[in-house]
């Protein structure tokens, strides 16, 4: 199982990916990521990740009419939400990299 | 309350009845929560909403609260609060000075309708209403009971604990009763009925423009 502290630093950044495939909400985000192999996250552990993306503007959303319940709330990816992930991308490679390198070099001692 | 936040709520407690008991406990609890932060009834509203189809949609999976949201409420809600506008400094007075004239209207309007029955009764002008220091203590020590009542729950509603609310309820009545007791006779004045009719106008006006203030 992934440390909850680890996956701080990377939850935005991957939900800003799947955000930016299609158009989603928060459980299918919260499937998507265990699906990947992210492990159970809640979709309360999501919830606030959204909020926040939202208000920096990152991400847009809409609320569509449910049959049954309240209505859902839909997130798009933003221009500038486009251009954060951008970032995250390239910010994770080069902390991947890294990570690999360091860890490679301690296989081979 | 304005509106728009009143055309969410009478939304969120229509969904909320389709809740099982278990879940709506636990999202009184978050709501009560809520209620105790600052930020605006709209907003208070809003994040219910998003909360409520979290849970309606997870119970129809079959899954608790407490796996939707996780095990600990009050840090969701934390985490929730901290990505949420705070109302600015001058809103949460605003806020805070609507909620305590809702109290001294109330109070005053009862006040109001009774007085002049009981001049009646002694046979005394019911036209002039008599104020007393303990009328004053009572009221005040009412008010502020109630303020800090409603604090004190929505503050601790995850980790109740009852013994410092009921120390609270004793030393206010001990207050209140101490007030009574001592001061029934120190008349302060004598209020002609249609200067207090019009002094509830205006509070009640106050309140309403703060209302409208905060929209």
């Amino acid at each position: 199982m992934i440390p909850s502290q680890m996956l701080k630093g990377v939850l935005e950044g991957c939900i800003l990916e799947i955000i930016s495939r299609q158009e989603t909400y928060g459980y299918e985000i919260a499937e998507t990521l265990s699906g990947y192999g992210f492990g159970r996250i809640a979709e309360g552990t999501i919830y606030p990740l959204l909020l926040r993306l939202e208000r920096n503007g990152l991400v847009l959303t809409e609320y569509r009419p449910s049959d049954l319940g309240p209505k859902r709330k839909y997130y798009s990816l933003s221009e500038a939400g486009g251009a954060a992930l951008r970032e995250f991308r390239s910010s994770y490679l080069e902390l991947e990299t890294a990570v690999n390198k360091l860890l490679k070099r301690d296989e081979n001692e | 309350m304005n509106k728009r936040a009143r055309i969410l709520r009478n939304e969120n407690n229509r969904f909320e009845e389709k809740l099982s008991k278990e879940t709506n406990d636990v999202l009184t609890d978050i709501v009560v929560y809520i209620r105790s932060t600052s930020i605006s009834e709209y907003d208070q509203e809003r994040v219910r909403r998003d909360i409520d189809e979290m849970l309606f949609e997870g119970e129809r999976r079959g899954m608790s609260a407490a796996e939707i949201i996780g095990d600990d409420y009050k840090a969701f809600c934390d985490a929730v609060m901290c990505e949420v506008p705070k109302l600015s400094k001058a809103q949460r007075v605003m806020t805070a000075v609507q909620e305590v004239l809702a109290g001294v209207i109330v109070l005053l309007a009862i006040w109001t309708v009774f007085s002049p029955i009981i001049q009646l009764i002694k046979k005394e002008p019911w036209y002039l209403l008599p104020l007393r220091l303990s009328d004053l203590i009572t009221a005040t020590v009412i008010v502020a009971a109630a303020v800090l009542v409603v604090v004190y729950i929505t503050k601790n509603v995850f980790t109740p604990k009852p013994a410092a609310l009921i120390a609270g309820f004793v030393l206010a009545a001990a207050i209140g009763i101490a007030g009574i007791l001592f001061c029934s006779d120190i008349m302060l004045m004598n209020i002609h009925i249609a200067v207090d009719i019009a002094l509830l106008a205006v509070l009640a006006l106050v309140y309403l423009l703060i209302g409208k203030r905060l929209e």
